[in-house]
């Protein structure tokens, strides 16, 4: 059977890279979230010691 | 006298009687050997209704020339469920998304990497099958040997989707091939992990509790993977999609009859059509080839470079970690949720027994979920 390689090399190694990338990416946006929802949660539970504490 | 009674007997041949065989052995391992029982005992019996001779079942409506009342059950499902619509294997997604529990990566997404290099495995098994073919040893082209490089993903929905859209006369058995080796993972990965880890780095103790994540990033997680893995690879929609919507009725607190419907019923229901479908596409005329045992050594090679891959990435993140880090959680890349997971636990213990790796080792399992469904919609986008 006549194959590509040339073809199939470039679906082998893109995809991979590929797969790296976005789940890295996917790592970051992650990360990043999770970093803001941190600093939110934070700054409403000073909030709301400051309020108590008035 | 009895003329008009026509028996199967005539008609069965050699590699029916193999075949059914094989599907007892299905239902001896499921039943008694609990070996992935719940998929492994419908495969069987659909396998052995597959290769009864003159039953019908497996006539697909397409073949009927649209007469009413000749289609049969089996080729009904199989039609519409798998090879026209492949509406089961997306919607058992559904179910697996409710199942996952994403936490443990959430906590420490830099696991996600492990997901990624565990995928090499199903890079080297889609050029080892083109070889195969360039050499005349077999009948593969690029769409066969994506269909057979995915089984290196260790994720069964997954392989029988990509099968069904680029090689759907090779589903059955890339199916039982995936789900096998799934069932295999305590045999196949141990040997392989001893062997690219030190004694020294198996006893590497990791801090078993991870940091407490938050509802409000638990319900983020599956919308966020949903939007940015679509635009990026938009052919894994169908998988990514079903997947993180299973997940959100799960987080979301808000639908808990819906989250447990689709953790019991629901993939329960598919499971049964699914599986019986996935053993009825196996009838003698396409199983009994050379090419099956290829297929099947492929796949083993892809999961086993697969889990090479996933510890030396966990190596190299033993390295640049500030924190101690076992790399034997790379193996779990390849999914297989949670079986390799517990195999890492198990091993991680035998090594020191104050290591508890299971929290751990889940983050890399779920990753490798989510890469193999990516490098499928990478698959699909080219050759689908």
């Amino acid at each position: 059977m006549g194959i590509d390689w040339g073809f199939a090399a470039q679906i082998g190694g893109f995809g991979f890279v590929l797969v790296f990338a976005v789940l890295i990416m996917l790592a970051l946006a992650i990360w990043l979230v999770g970093v803001i929802v941190g600093r939110v949660a934070a700054s409403k539970a000073e909030g709301g010691q400051e309020r108590e504490r008035t | 006298m009895l003329g008009f009674l026509q028996t199967g007997f005539a008609d069965l041949t050699l590699g029916h009687v193999v075949l059914i065989c094989v599907g007892l052995t299905f239902i001896y391992l499921a039943i008694v050997k609990d070996f992935e029982p719940y998929e492994l005992l419908p495969i069987g019996i659909g396998l052995i209704l597959a290769n009864l001779p003159g039953t019908g079942l497996l006539v697909q409506p397409q073949e009927t020339g649209g007469e009413i009342g000749t289609a049969g059950l089996l080729g009904i499902l199989i039609e519409f469920g798998l090879l026209r619509y492949t509406v089961l294997p997306l919607l058992i997604f559904v179910g697996l998304g409710a199942l996952t529990d994403f936490a443990p990566l959430i906590a420490r997404p830099r696991l996600f990497l492990l997901g990624a290099a565990a995928q090499v495995g199903i890079i080297v098994a889609f050029l080892g099958a083109l070889a195969l073919g360039h050499f005349g040893i077999a009948e593969f082209g690029l769409e066969e040997a994506a269909a057979i490089a995915i089984i290196g993903g260790a994720d069964g929905p997954t392989t029988i989707y990509v099968t069904s859209r680029l090689a759907p006369e090779m589903m059955g058995i890339t199916a039982v091939a995936a789900y096998s080796y799934m069932a295999m993972v305590a045999i196949i990965q141990p040997p392989i992990i001893r062997a690219l880890t030190s004694k020294r780095e198996r006893e590497i103790y990791m801090e078993p509790e991870l940091r407490k994540v938050s509802k409000t990033e638990e319900i983020l997680f599956p919308i966020v993977c949903l939007i940015l893995i679509i635009l990026l690879v938009p052919r894994s929609a169908p998988i990514v999609g079903m997947f993180m919507f299973g997940n959100l009725l799960r987080v979301s607190g808000a639908v808990e009859r819906l989250s447990d419907t689709a953790q019991n019923a629901f993939i329960n229901s598919i499971t049964i059509l699914l599986m019986l479908s996935i053993g009825a596409s196996m009838p003698a005329e396409l199983v009994m080839r050379p090419e099956t045992l290829m297929v099947l050594a492929l796949g083993l090679i892809a999961f086993a470079c697969g889990t090479a891959g996933g510890v030396l990435m966990g190596k190299l993140m033993m390295l640049v970690s500030k924190e101690p880090f076992n790399p034997m959680i790379g193996a779990c890349g390849v999914s297989a949720v949670p079986m390799s997971a517990r195999v890492v636990q198990r091993m991680g213990q035998e090594a020191n027994p104050s290591n508890f790796l299971l929290m751990n080792a889940m983050g890399p399992n779920v990753a490798g979920v989510v890469g193999s469904a990516v490098i499928a919609g990478i698959f699909l986008s080219v050759l689908g």
